[in-house]
């Protein structure tokens, strides 16, 4: 049977563009402008949020798509949508889509319910004359009839959604796309939302492509779910074996060591980081009163002037708890072409319990980063240290830090 | 399995790819297709224009009239800056319901990408449809502003003929295609660089006397032709000689036409080559 979907080598690349240059004062961007009024202060940079991507999809296949934040999945509807355009490889569409990447789309505030509906659903590709066959089951399944000549601007967020997700859900295309649109709305109207969906495809045979970062959603859903990792299609399959591997590649990021793959191509790049426990073994569950170890291998695969090696260490909370650079002296480093190894001890008592996050890079200091990378978490838990009798390991705070107590009695 | 086959290669399929090659009537379809969507942002902006004002629909009447009573009263003792035998006040309304269309239309187009970025982000439509929704909302205000014309001309007794009347159709689908030419132009520029939006404004208030609004294009003299290159002046001429019954003037009817033409080509290309990058850089 020929897929209602075909997507061959799908590839989208992005510009990023930065300042080649950070300021510190005013002054400092003043004068380099008067020094230099014609100088290209803006650096081009390509960023592949989605490569080489291939995948067929069957009629009445419901296709779920998960994978890490930034993974292409959000591009890849948007391709699939219309949206936005690839840059290369080709989407074959053989029916009429529909694409729902937010509820209420196009809503004004100043119209009423009622209007909203048909302006809604003519937006997401419905005709007046469809909307007006389907406007008592819409409102039947947002329940707002009570209000529905009021302007949606004295709604409440829920009704608000309801009533958006009620238009979206009537809509008849053959191709159906849904953003993490359910997950806004409370728990029982996403389950409505779910049975609504799952009604679609099975009794109407549409076909649906879902992102979610909801395991259950997918599970309960999809019958085919596509992994993408890094804009990679990772693996295609039946769903509970893809969502297991998923799980797993996740645990993985939880493991001591961090294997990089990096696909922006660039002068260096980090290839393995790991943690080694006091006993030199690798691991990322440490305690507070050993010293451990943080072992970053890379590659320079170009020479490199006034680089440096940046360590990162941020918490749960994203607060950047310690960062510093490979060399103490103070001074940019040369890096010749070939494979380094560096090792950063950290030494016993530097961080409280508590779960830690570490991201390395190689940059230019104020101009770019070369690569970067996020390395292996690791946890500090407790200790049967002697000062731990007091609190049971129990310290507050996230430094463990042993200060000097000088007290004098008089 | 054969009859769904059978049924998939029916449906008109869809290629999304890299390419933006022109094609002006599968573009022209597009747009047809979408025609309700037209319809309804078209009746969106209406409908939310006036709301929460006093007065509502009528600002679309006092606009133009309190533009007409201020050079009525600053220019009117002047003298003869017209050739006319027809009434001053007449004489500039006429001249500035066409001239605001005009305005109106390009300076609301040119930053309805913008204000349109959630849509444009989420959902896939022609985008060149924002912008001439824009246009017919402006299109349909010139309706009470011209009856408002019509009622000026019966109190000062120059009733238009039959015939004038027809010729305003194709005089107002000129302007209209101009309108749109420039605003879907001046649109697409606004996406990438928003320094349209301050640069519009300007262009707008001093095209309106290079325009001849407040003053005839034959009081000029031999400089007139220079106005010919203001693809509205032609239009405004035209319109007056159809109402008032005065000798039509073809020829810069004509060249306002080709330069209709030529605006309406240019911008559906130049938008549609640079539609693509749209979702993206907004």
């Amino acid at each position: 049977m020929k897929p209602i979907i075909e997507i061959n080598n799908l590839g989208k690349r992005y510009p990023i563009i930065h300042d080649k240059v950070r300021y510190g004062t005013l002054r400092d961007t003043i004068m380099d402008f008067a020094r230099h009024p014609l100088a290209r202060r803006k650096i081009h940079e390509d960023f592949w949020a989605l490569k080489d991507v291939n995948l067929n999809i069957e009629r009445g296949d419901i296709v779920g798509v998960i994978g890490k934040n930034g993974a292409g999945k959000s591009t890849l509807l948007k391709i699939i949508a219309g949206i936005t355009k690839p840059t290369e490889g080709n989407v074959r569409l053989y029916g009429r889509v529909s694409s729902l990447l937010e509820v209420g789309t196009g809503f004004h505030p100043e119209l009423t319910g009622r209007e909203n509906i048909f302006l809604n659903g003519v937006i997401l590709g419905m005709t007046r004359k469809e909307v007006a066959k389907k406007f008592d089951e819409i409102l039947a399944f947002a329940g707002i009839a009570k209000f529905l000549d009021t302007p949606v601007k004295h709604y409440s967020s829920g009704m608000y959604v309801r009533l958006a997700f009620a238009v979206a859900a009537h809509l008849e295309p053959d191709i159906l796309i849904v953003d993490e649109v359910l997950a806004v709305g409370d728990a029982e109207f996403q389950k409505k939302c779910l049975g609504k969906m799952e009604d679609i495809s099975k009794k109407e045979g549409r076909t649906i492509i879902f992102v979610s970062h909801n395991m259950q959603a997918i599970r309960l859903l999809c019958n085919n779910t596509l992994l993408l990792d890094g804009g990679i299609s990772k693996e295609v399959g039946p769903t509970n074996t893809i969502i297991e591997l998923y799980q797993s590649v996740n645990e993985e990021s939880n493991n001591p060591v961090i294997f990089g793959n990096n696909h922006v191509e660039s002068p260096a790049q980090i290839t393995k980081v790991s943690i080694y426990n006091s006993a030199n073994d690798l691991s990322n569950i440490l305690n507070t009163s050993e010293d451990f170890n943080i072992e970053i291998e890379y590659v320079v695969k170009q020479n490199m002037v006034a680089s440096t090696l940046v360590f990162i260490v941020s918490n749960d909370d994203n607060i950047i708890l310690h960062s510093s650079e490979s060399d103490d002296t103070g001074r940019l480093k040369r890096y010749k072409i070939g494979h380094y190894k560096t090792r950063i001890s950290i030494s016993k008592y530097t961080f409280n319990v508590g779960k830690f996050e570490t991201n390395i890079s190689i940059q230019r200091p104020c101009v770019d980063y070369i690569c970067k990378v996020n390395g292996p978490s690791f946890e500090i838990v407790g200790s049967n240290d002697y000062r731990d009798k007091i609190f049971g390991g129990q310290h507050w705070g996230i430094l463990a830090t042993i200060l000097k107590y000088n007290t004098e009695y008089r | 399995m054969d009859n769904t086959r059978t049924d998939l290669d029916k449906v008109p399929y869809r290629i999304i790819e890299p390419s933006t090659r022109f094609r002006p009537f599968v573009e022209i379809r597009d747009i047809w297709h979408h025609r309700e969507l037209m319809y309804l942002l078209t009746w969106r902006d209406y409908k939310i224009r006036y709301k929460q004002t006093l007065i509502g629909i009528a600002w679309a009447i006092c606009q133009p009239i309190l533009a007409t009573i201020a050079f009525v009263v600053v220019f009117g003792r002047f003298g003869d800056i017209t050739d006319n035998a027809i009434p001053y006040i007449l004489f500039v309304y006429s001249g500035m319901i066409i001239w605001q269309y005009f305005a109106n239309s390009v300076t609301e187009s040119s930053g309805s990408l913008v204000a349109s970025r959630q849509m444009i982000t989420k959902i896939y439509f022609p985008r060149i449809i924002i912008p001439l929704a824009k246009i017919s909302t402006q299109l349909i205000d010139l309706v009470p502003s011209s009856i408002i014309l019509l009622i000026l001309m019966i109190y000062f007794g120059t009733i238009p003929s039959i015939s004038g009347i027809a010729l305003v159709i194709p005089i107002i689908i000129s302007l209209t295609l101009t309108s749109a030419g420039v605003g879907v132009i001046l649109s697409a520029i606004n996406v990438k660089y928003r320094d349209v939006q301050f640069i519009v404004p300007y262009f707008v208030q001093l095209g309106l006397f290079l325009s001849p609004v407040i003053y005839s294009s034959v009081t000029l003299g031999k400089y007139h032709r220079l106005l010919l290159i203001n693809p509205v002046s032609g239009v405004i001429d035209s319109f007056r000689a159809a109402i008032f019954g005065t000798v039509f003037p073809i020829q810069s009817f004509a060249i306002s036409c080709a330069i209709a033409l030529i605006l309406g080509i240019v911008g559906l290309y130049y938008f549609v080559k640079s539609e693509s990058a749209f979702s993206d850089i907004i």
